[in-house]
């Protein structure tokens, strides 16, 4: 163990009560402080001898938290970076939180959410035991680029022994470091599936094998469902752990793996959500958690405050909805779950890449990716474009066919939120990004209290 | 009119096949067809006015290299006859002599375009944009985006000039690699650029121009006084000294 291992350990960890005093819980400081002192830290610092690691383009924070919590109801504690980024110095600050003076960690388990394109970082330090990949689309264009370039991130990088937990559905991330150990989650066949494409994204149109046209046997959204090559014989792989039966009345979805089925709680009825859970119940299936104590377990599993949630005041409801800007598949799934509410309906956009608009302006080609045609319908009865990309919005609420009618156009967001025509029995949905929570607040509240004032 | 998208089963990241729906919504006599990879192009037996084809993945341009190969000599007749073709994204580096690569062997190009790309996977290059284009008689403003993994270079001894014209000459912003100022290439009636945005729609008074040049029935751009409204709005932002240029 070097003095500058040390020396970092210690510093790092004494910035931990310093950040608090000055009320600045939760940053990255003490593991970016950390790696400048010792950059070998994470490679040093002492580590559970579990390591679950969550990554993929959405839901990856949905899932580790849910993973956690599981763990939780099982009477466990586990290490996670829940407060903290998803990058190496996150991690960083996470494994130093859980380890003593001499930096051994005080953990049998970590759960790890990772950026995916932190691998190169991480995963040479970092060896998971199981590596759970929800999904991976489109994401920022700037960070991202495309699907298989990220593909081929963790292809060049996931340790040869971790046990990898994929989404059968998703031909691109399903396909990620071959070679290693696996085992396939999915949803069987669902009435609402289709076989051509309602979606602007879809990037698994051809064979990866050969080239030629990919034939879908049914299409969930996107290029998530089952499909075939037209020529060779590549197709989607099996299940091990087969969702079916999903019961939306009584919120539970069957999974069988083994022949045999266990009937599990979901607690959020998009099919987005669904996947999540049946991730998490493979991934405790894998650890050997006998289906009736898992069922029960995921009985207090809960889909996370800030990705979705519902509040009400008198008639009007305002339903916060997680469609984070800069990422066309998250909207895409969210204005794909609204147009599927019953009722009349409105939508607040507040996903205006307001991180990058003090410095920058981010690329704005993902608007255009995203499925804003979805709320051309005739029970969405307003949106309301708000935020310094409003001018965007309007522009591609047009494009999509959107009535100029039903568009409100308003740069500054809680003069928006007051002035907007609010009705008796409307359902608000707020989508956000996860650098607006603040101003997601004040806009809610503004709703809710004009319905209260308003008598709605 | 005719518009020919090459292989939007790959070519489409980026919502780039928006630029050319945003053409339809124009002027909507355009009729587009869509060509696969396994198909032959539809304008080497003519009757298509614009042939475009927008970014793909880095595997996408060895497919549409080997697609456009046996064909070769007939696009670059085509070219040289006045065939409108528009490249955006990285679609025109297949058309260029090589994609050198920092990791990987170099891939060759269909040798139509006197250029090359050096591509780093490890280095993606991140830009707003704002510069001009030229119609002979005015400036007219254009703004994009730059996001890429390549730099493009003219192949030794070639450079633009009066064959080859740059398309744009930044304001802010870098040209086909970084240090010059010229972006995109103008050759006959094949336009190139790396500006995405959608090109197009970012860009009411360019799409106005550029379906003018092509010859469209109607020219006014669709949605104008939204459209112009975020145009106006991102060219005085992309002005402030202080926004952030490159990432």
């Amino acid at each position: 163990m070097g003095v500058r291992f040390i020396a970092a350990l210690w510093l790092a960890k004494l910035s931990i009560p310093a950040l608090k005093i000055t009320g600045h819980n939760g940053t990255d400081f003490p593991g970016s402080l950390a790696l400048k002192i010792c950059p070998d830290f994470l490679e040093r610092i002492g580590k559970p001898e579990t390591i679950i690691a969550v990554t993929g383009t959405n839901g990856k924070t949905t899932c580790a938290n849910m993973i956690c919590d599981a763990f939780e109801a099982q009477g466990r504690k586990v290490l996670c970076n829940r407060y903290g980024s998803n990058i190496a110095t996150g991690l960083s600050t996470c494994f130093l939180q859980g380890a003593t003076l001499t930096g051994k960690t005080k953990y049998d388990t970590a759960v790890l959410e990772i950026d995916e394109r932190s691998a190169p970082r991480i995963f040479p330090y970092v060896v998971p035991q199981y590596l759970c990949v929800t999904n991976l689309f489109r994401d920022s264009i700037m960070r991202n680029g495309h699907p298989d370039y990220i593909a081929g991130i963790l292809d060049k990088n996931i340790p040869a022994t971790t046990k990898l937990i994929l989404n059968g559905d998703d031909l691109i991330s399903g396909r990620i470091a071959i070679n290693n150990p696996r085992a396939y989650y999915g949803i069987d066949k669902l009435d609402t599936d289709v076989i051509e494409c309602e979606n602007l994204l879809n990037d698994m149109r051809i064979c990866p094998i050969c080239g030629s046209k990919l034939v879908y046997d049914y299409r969930r959204y996107h290029h998530i469902g089952k499909a075939h090559c037209s020529k060779c014989d590549f197709r989607s792989p099996e299940y091990d752990y087969e969702g079916h039966d999903i019961d939306f009345e009584n919120r539970t979805i069957t999974i069988k793996d083994h022949g045999e089925d266990g009937v599990y709680h979901i607690s959020n009825d998009s099919i987005f959500n669904i996947y999540n859970t049946c991730l998490v119940v493979t991934l405790f299936r894998e650890l050997g958690v006998e289906r009736d104590k898992l069922a029960e377990v995921m009985k207090s599993v809960k889909i996370p405050d800030t990705r979705f949630n519902v509040k009400k005041s008198g008639s009007i409801s305002v339903v916060t909805q997680l469609a984070k800007d800069k990422n066309a598949l998250a909207v895409s799934r969210a204005t794909d779950y609204v147009r599927q509410q019953p009722g009349h309906k409105k939508m607040f956009l507040l996903i205006s890449c307001y991180k990058d608009e003090h410095h920058w302006s981010e690329n704005t080609c993902w608007i255009y990716d995203a499925d804003f045609e979805m709320m051309n319908d005739p029970l969405m009865d307003q949106i309301i474009c708000t935020g310094p990309r409003a001018p965007d919005f309007y522009m591609r609420m047009l494009f999509a066919g959107i009535p100029e009618e039903k568009i409100f156009f308003e740069l500054d967001e809680r003069k928006a939120a007051r002035e907007f025509e609010l009705n008796k029995d409307d359902t608000v949905y707020i989508f956000c990004g996860i650098d607006a929570f603040d101003l997601v607040d004040d806009c809610r509240n503004i709703i809710l209290k004009r319905a209260e004032e308003e008598g709605l | 009119m005719k518009i020919e998208i090459l292989f939007p089963e790959i070519c489409n990241l980026y919502a780039e096949l928006q630029n050319i729906e945003y053409l339809r919504r124009c002027d909507p006599s355009i009729e587009i067809v869509h060509t696969d990879l396994n198909s032959r192009p539809l304008f080497l037996d003519g009757g298509v006015k614009l042939v475009y084809m927008g970014t793909t993945t880095e595997h996408g341009q060895e497919l549409v290299i080997q697609s456009l190969k046996p064909y070769r000599d007939e696009i670059l007749k085509a070219l040289e006859d006045g065939q409108f073709m528009l490249l955006t994204g990285n679609a025109s580096e297949m058309f260029g002599s090589v994609i050198k690569c920092e990791d990987d062997p170099d891939i060759e190009g269909l040798k139509i375009l006197p250029t090359y790309a050096v591509r780093d996977m490890m280095h993606r290059y991140n830009s707003l944009w704002i510069g001009q284009y030229d119609n002979g008689t005015e400036k007219r403003d254009v703004v994009g985006f730059k996001s890429q993994f390549t730099q493009c270079y003219f192949d030794e001894g070639k450079g633009f000039d009066d064959e080859f014209k740059p398309l744009f000459v930044a304001e802010r912003g870098e040209g086909l690699h970084i240090g010059i100022k010229e972006e995109g290439i103008r050759w006959h009636n094949l336009f190139m650029t790396y500006l995405l945005g959608p090109l197009f729609i970012v860009n009411p008074l360019f799409t106005e121009e550029f379906l003018k040049i092509i010859g469209a029935e109607r020219t006014e751009p669709a949605y104008k006084e939204a459209s112009m409204n975020s145009f106006l709005k991102r060219c005085k932002e992309f002005r402030e000294p202080d926004r952030g240029f490159t990432y």
